[in-house]
């Protein structure tokens, strides 16, 4: 048993980097006063990601627990794919949310990260794709925690939160305009790109709406009943 | 993918060790994003388009321009129009006073942006996702797993959505006929089915992943890399070019003053040597290809 002893403490080495190394460079960074906001942004939304797969990693998560995930995963991006021709109108949010619930808010990251990942391989990688897969993964997490807390049981509430993930989904792809794109940060420039963003992000939120209201209660219940029926993730 | 495509992909960077192929993207990249100075940014969007116009060909790079140009512009402009910072000022619009410097800014920080978006198309030609998968699956072993199988579940999700709605079309469930309504109420019922079957049949491949003894000993990858005398020349090289970065963004070197009155670095010797260092990494995958493209002629 000598190999896994060794694997889990590569990981715990990763995450004690991850979590005190990575960000005492970054606030000496910042201490330096260095302009430089899109390194620092970018380093920022790598941190704000790795941790979490680095958590996920230490699980030593059996096959079983995850295979659901990339299924959900796979199916957002297929989605995603399906309905590119329309700008702004993707499914991947709903698909998200609805995992999420069911799962919880840990998978939900996953399956939001993993989603951004798989389906930009396809539509293309670029400097937006941490963005992209830490946005989709917090809207996951954030799902997966008032499912939790029952508080998206009511249809209602899942619309609404499902309206809201569009504009969220938006603000934090502006962080990432705003930190590549500017010498000055400022909130008024900030506001102005999510103006800006406003139609497109309700487009988003009103396409998360419509599957969420096509598709929560099916699926949900197929994916609970996997759950039950194969004991995944008993917690 | 055509075999001369084919050829490119299969051929310069690409056939480096996928370490040293993805460090060469790191190096580049974080260079091109480190420096807000328009030398770092030009040479780096002129090696980038020589990179792209050889591997990816005149098509696509023509649409990455497309894609990326307005792209610049947006940030060329958008920056004089928030930022009102700089001494020398030019014009107002609606109150909004503009300066010479914060256009110098923009255009500087819109070539950097061209110039990552462009490294970025090189980079999916060169990193396929296997390579991803391979340097990822030694860090992060589950979640290299995870984005594998997802990606592999994409091509055999969208065949089994045409089985399913084959079959259903012969009990009346046309999603391509019928009102809308109707065309709806099928759609939703192949997704729907299409959940069941792709849930069930994950379960089972994990199922017989540990019958068949996943998890127990390391994974093997689907192509065999090995780390030769090449890659280690190759990776030593990038290792020292990008300790050249390191030391031009520590000594200041690769930053440029633009605010109150923009002033433009000066041209010594010392700032000589660490751009011509910056020009050799980025241009460096250029050279290997066209040499391997020379030879390819020559025996051909």
């Amino acid at each position: 048993m000598q190999k896994p002893l060794l694997k889990n403490l590569r990981t715990k080495i990763m995450l004690v980097l991850v979590v005190l190394v990575f960000p005492a460079a970054l606030a000496a960074f910042a201490l330096s006063g260095s302009k430089n906001y899109a390194l620092i942004s970018f380093a920022m939304v790598i941190m704000a990601i790795v941790p979490f797969l680095m958590l996920y990693e230490m699980k030593k998560p059996q096959a079983r627990e995850w295979i659901p995930l990339a299924v959900m995963a796979a199916i957002a991006a297929v989605g995603r794919a399906a309905f590119a021709a329309l700008p702004h109108f993707k499914p991947v949010s709903a698909i998200i949310i609805i995992t999420a619930m069911t799962f919880g808010p840990e998978a939900g990251f996953l399956t939001g990260a993993v989603a951004a990942l798989a389906s930009n391989l396809f539509f293309g990688q670029g400097p937006w794709t941490p963005w992209q897969m830490f946005a989709w993964g917090l809207i996951g997490f954030i799902a997966g925690m008032l499912g939790r807390h029952n508080l998206l049981k009511k249809k209602w509430q899942l619309l609404v939160f499902g309206m809201f993930t569009g504009y969220l989904y938006g603000w934090i792809l502006n962080v990432w305009s705003a930190t590549g794109f500017m010498y000055e940060l400022s909130w008024q420039a900030y506001i102005g790109l999510c103006a800006t963003s406003f139609v497109p992000d309700t487009v988003h939120g009103i396409s998360t709406v419509l599957f969420l209201w096509l598709l929560s209660d099916d699926w949900g219940a197929k994916l609970r009943r996997i759950k039950y029926k194969f004991g995944i993730l008993a917690s | 993918m055509t075999a001369e495509n084919q050829r490119k992909t299969e051929s310069g960077l690409a056939l480096y060790h996928p370490i040293v192929s993805f460090g060469y993207f790191i190096a580049v990249i974080a260079g091109t994003l480190l420096f807000i100075h328009p030398f770092f940014a030009y040479a780096s969007l002129c090696c980038a388009i020589v990179f792209s116009a050889l591997i990816n060909g005149k098509k696509t790079l023509l649409a990455t321009v497309g894609f990326g140009f307005p792209m610049f512009l947006m940030v060329a402009l958008a920056n004089p129009l928030f930022n009102h910072h700089g001494a020398t000022f030019l014009f107002y619009i609606e109150d909004n006073p503009v300066t010479l410097e914060s256009f110098i800014y923009g255009i500087v920080s819109g070539g950097m942006m061209f110039a990552a978006v462009v490294w970025f198309t090189c980079y999916n030609t060169v990193v396929s996702s296997d390579k991803f998968l391979y340097i990822f699956g030694k860090i992060l072993p589950s979640i290299a797993l995870i984005v594998s199988m997802t990606l592999s579940l994409i091509p055999r999700l969208l065949s089994q959505v045409k089985v399913i709605a084959d079959s259903q079309r012969t009990l009346g469930m046309d999603w391509k006929s019928g009102s809308l309504k109707q065309r709806v109420k099928s759609g939703a019922r192949i997704l729907s089915i299409l959940v069941s079957w792709a849930l069930e049949d994950a379960v089972t491949t994990a199922d017989s992943m540990r019958a068949r003894g996943y998890g127990q000993h390391r994974r093997s990858n689907f192509s065999i890399f090995r780390f030769g005398r090449r890659d280690a020349v190759m990776l030593a090289a990038i290792v020292l070019l990008f300790g050249a970065e390191i030391y031009t963004y520590a000594s200041g070197r690769g930053t440029m003053i633009f605010y109150p009155t923009a002033v433009w670095p000066e041209i010594n010797a010392a700032n000589l040597m660490l751009y011509g260092a910056f020009f050799a990494l980025g241009i460096l995958p250029s050279l290997i290809q066209l040499k391997e493209d020379r030879k390819w002629k020559q025996l051909k």
